[in-house]
């Protein structure tokens, strides 16, 4: 079941087509990563799920209560008077879900400001606006939180801090972010979609991605010498790619892992190699995410 | 914490509140004393040239403050309610806002009323300075005719404020809101001066008190208090709208 979707959502600024009939579906419980390119549209997608815009044509589909989703933009800002505990009070008043002072203070201690809740946001840093924000978001209990880059503004430690939070919220909390950050993205969502140029060129689970979408790939450790293994498998046909990588290692691809597997054995005896090890290797998202979006310009890549 | 709240600390800890009183209180302790010694500063600053100028009373001294308080005051006003109704002046501010609520209305009435409100206790507090200070150096003045123009100062008030929501819905920034407002309260006051119309229009209001205490006592300029709330509310009305389809 989805938590939340689109149908056919396209949005038009102009000439400029910023989403082009997407199809979002996300599931209940989720931790789903929205990445892409600048200018891509993962902004524009979150803000139209948030209903801060109006999509040109198509629709946005959730299931929940009204209020039930919540949006914590790139930037936040507050206003400069008011305390941290009070903007979680506007923040409740404006969702017409009443909770206890102390709920808030405690929501404010879940993100790292519990010593500064009485504080006059004015002075907050950066790094304490983006956990307010999120506290903000996390106020009125929704069922679907959108957070835009999340950690963006975070030192290494909080940034850990805040994933390990975002992580916690789920599955009670289908979470839906967007991130330039693909290692973030690849250590806490289980679900990702691609936007490039307005299209939404792939959804799903982040692992099945990755065993679909990356060639088969594999790491030969090998006793020096090197070079007549290395000769060997380039002269194989079932080998697609060979490289000598760090020192003693191979790394080779092949399009059929089954063909790997039966002759592989064969191949390495007939070169009296001394074989340490070989283990496949999993491509990173970054990895994938690259060789999908290969065929995107640089301008299509930097159009913010 | 209320909507109301959140207004009522917005005046008072961004100190705009205190703008408004200040402006207020001053030219009610101020303008009485000033009329009061006009001529003697005329006296003193003629170098030998004789200025007839007529006696000062208590409705001059009155007919001074209204007049400089609905042109300077009614500018404060309007910037204070300007910072405070132009609703997506900061789109990451009105991310906070919009995304929480669906109603622009929610947000839109607790500010208009506050900054209304505000602006007329403001006022109120001057005129009482005002009528402090004309009772000790004129004389007393009639109370009751004091609160019948202070009522019809306060529906121009609200007019102002409702004018400023009107083009918070259709500017973004708060200066062009708060320009948007002077000017067009500029063409209503040009407009004030065609004698047909000037019954009709919001601008007979901030001349009520004087004119109530003044001999020329006009009884209740009726037909202008009509259309300016039936204006008012049309402006506020329009802003709602405006606000509610201005996602883009």
């Amino acid at each position: 079941m989805n938590a939340i979707g689109t149908h056919g959502l396209t949005k038009r600024y102009a000439s400029v087509v910023a989403l082009d009939d997407v199809g979002l579906a996300v599931p209940a419980g989720s931790l789903f990563g929205l990445v892409g390119p600048n200018g891509s549209g993962k902004t524009t997608l979150l803000e139209t799920l948030a209903g801060l815009r109006r999509p040109t044509s198509g629709t946005v589909e959730w299931a929940g209560p009204p209020g039930g989703v919540a949006y914590c933009p790139d930037i936040a800002e507050f206003e400069p008077w008011l305390t941290a505990v009070e903007v979680l009070g506007v923040a409740l008043a404006l969702l017409d879900h009443p909770r206890a002072v102390q709920d808030q203070r405690a929501i404010l201690d879940r993100v790292g400001l519990g010593d500064v809740a009485d504080r006059h946001v004015g002075g907050f840093s950066r790094g304490m606006m983006t956990r307010l924000n999120i506290a903000a978001g996390l106020a009125g209990e929704p069922s679907v939180l959108l957070m835009d880059e999340p950690a963006a503004a975070l030192d290494p430690a909080g940034r850990v801090e805040i994933l390990d939070l975002i992580d916690s919220l789920t599955p009670a909390t289908t979470v839906v972010i967007s991130s330039h950050d693909l290692a973030d993205v690849e250590a806490v969502c289980d679900h990702v979609g691609i936007l490039a140029g307005g299209h939404l060129l792939y959804q799903g689970p982040l692992e099945q991605l990755i065993a679909q979408a990356a060639r088969p790939r594999w790491r030969l450790i090998v006793r020096q010498p090197l070079g007549p293994t290395l000769d060997a498998l380039r002269h194989a046909p079932w080998v697609t790619e060979v490289e000598a990588a760090a020192r003693g290692q191979i790394e080779f691809s092949s399009d059929s892992p089954a063909v790997v597997e039966e002759r592989l054995a064969a191949l390495l005896a007939t070169c009296d190699a001394r074989v340490v090890s070989v283990t496949p290797v999993r491509p990173t998202f970054e990895q994938v995410f690259l060789a999908l979006t290969a065929g995107l310009t640089t301008r299509e890549r930097d159009v913010a | 914490m209320s909507l109301w709240k959140l207004e009522a600390l917005r005046l008072w800890r961004t100190r705009r509140i205190v703008a408004l009183a200040a402006i207020f209180i001053i030219l009610g302790l101020g303008i009485p004393v000033l009329t009061h010694e006009l001529p003697s500063l005329l006296k003193n600053s003629s170098g030998g040239v004789t200025i007839i100028a007529p006696p000062p009373t208590a409705a001059t001294a009155l007919h001074d403050f209204t007049s400089n308080a609905s042109q300077i005051g009614t500018l404060v006003l309007v910037i204070v309610a300007a910072a405070g109704l132009a609703l997506d002046a900061n789109p990451a501010l009105a991310a906070f806002y919009r995304s929480r609520t669906r109603s622009p209305l929610r947000l839109l009435l607790p500010r208009v009323i506050a900054v209304a409100v505000a602006g007329s206790i403001c006022f109120a507090a001057g005129v009482i300075c005002c009528w402090y200070q004309t009772d000790v150096l004129f004389g007393p003045l009639g109370v009751n005719a004091l609160a019948a123009g202070f009522s019809l100062e306060t529906t121009w008030i609200a007019f102002c404020v409702a004018l400023t929501a009107f083009w918070a819905g259709l500017v973004r920034g708060v200066l062009p809101v708060a320009g948007m407002t002077i000017g067009s309260l500029l063409v209503v006051g040009f407009t004030g001066n065609i004698h047909p119309v000037a019954r009709w229009l919001p601008t007979a209001m901030p001349a009520s008190l004087d004119a109530f205490i003044g001999a020329s006592h006009p009884g209740a300029p009726w037909r202008a208090v009509v259309v300016t709330v039936a204006a008012a509310l049309c402006l506020l009305a329009i802003a709602g709208w405006r606000l509610q389809h201005r996602i883009d």
